[in-house]
């Protein structure tokens, strides 16, 4: 399903920062979407330095470790994703996280970007369409 | 049963299964059942409840499973049941949420439980009972009279039956 890995070029290394690569927080409560997007976070030059299976523990590793970015799912036990990115924006506004889910209506979409989430991919998600998103993320200051 | 919503779950779940398999998806001929019955060994079902309420389930042989996980993994270990159950949970999250996405954004609201998977079998859904396991709430049932549209979605690494059972405002 990593569709694109093997073809990408050193230009599309978006989580290849200036200095070493990006340190990326999953938050997913399946554990085959952690492996997955871990998997797509390392073709694309990135360390995962965490990960989160619920909005309240992705609050809790987001002080802890300040990533770069937060790669949040929505639908999760205790505090879903919409909620964490909610907290951690409210504790740290320039927080880069990008939302991934099955489910994307526009209610939803449009709540998530309202409270500041940079972006919305809906599952299931390829290198490319990470690999483009996160482009464009890390192009804001 | 509703065909427009019935037919919304179909297409997000063939679209979204040809991209998992990364083979051409073909349809069977579908069939009606008086409710989801699952027989292949490994099921994963999901409840609908609100303006659109039911229930959709993946009925799968442990085989085609496998050959999926490795397929969404890239090569995971095939005899970890716990990876094997999970990836199952996520696929039919990912196979039915394109339409519970288009259904909320014509304006039905409803909620969509979290998946839960099971082996061995055969298992019966509906009507508040699964093949005396019992783990739904009467209101989590499809209503009385609620056909189950059965539909085989053919892969180049095995078939997925989909049994869609659902009704809505």
């Amino acid at each position: 399903m990593l569709t694109g890995i093997d073809a990408q070029d050193g230009a599309r290394m978006p989580l290849a920062g200036p200095d070493g690569p990006r340190r990326v927080l999953v938050v997913d409560d399946s554990k085959f979407a952690r492996g997955h997007v871990a998997r797509i976070v390392a073709a694309l030059g990135g360390e995962i330095v965490g990960e989160a299976t619920t909005g309240a523990e992705a609050v809790a590793r987001y002080a802890a470790l300040r990533p770069d970015l937060v790669l949040m799912d929505i639908t999760m036990p205790e505090l879903d994703g919409v909620g964490a990115v909610e907290v951690i924006r409210r504790d740290d506004p320039a927080a880069r996280i990008v939302m991934i889910s099955s489910v994307s209506h526009q209610e939803m979409v449009k709540r998530a970007v309202e409270l500041g989430a940079a972006h919305f991919l809906p599952k299931p998600v390829t290198v490319d369409l990470i690999a483009e998103v996160l482009a464009d993320v890390f192009r804001q200051p | 049963m509703r065909f427009a919503y019935v037919n919304a779950f179909v297409e997000s779940a063939a679209t979204v299964l040809a991209g998992v398999a990364g083979t051409p998806v073909t349809r069977g001929r579908p069939a009606l059942a008086v409710q989801p019955r699952a027989d292949r060994g490994l099921a994963a079902l999901i409840n609908l409840d609100g303006g659109v309420a039911g229930q959709v389930v993946l009925d799968v042989d442990p085989d085609t499973a496998r050959r999926l996980v490795d397929r969404m993994t890239g090569g995971a270990d095939p005899e970890d049941d716990e990876l094997l159950h999970d990836t199952m949970a996520e696929l039919a999250n990912m196979m039915i949420g394109r339409a519970v996405s288009a259904l909320h954004d014509d304006g039905h609201r409803f909620t969509v439980s979290p998946p839960m998977v099971f082996s061995g079998g055969p298992v019966a859904f509906g009507r508040g009972a699964a093949s005396g396991r019992a783990p739904f709430t009467a209101g989590s049932s499809p209503a009385e009279g609620v056909e189950t549209l059965v539909l085989t979605l053919r892969t180049g690494v095995g078939d997925v039956v989909l049994h869609v059972s659902v009704s809505g405002d």
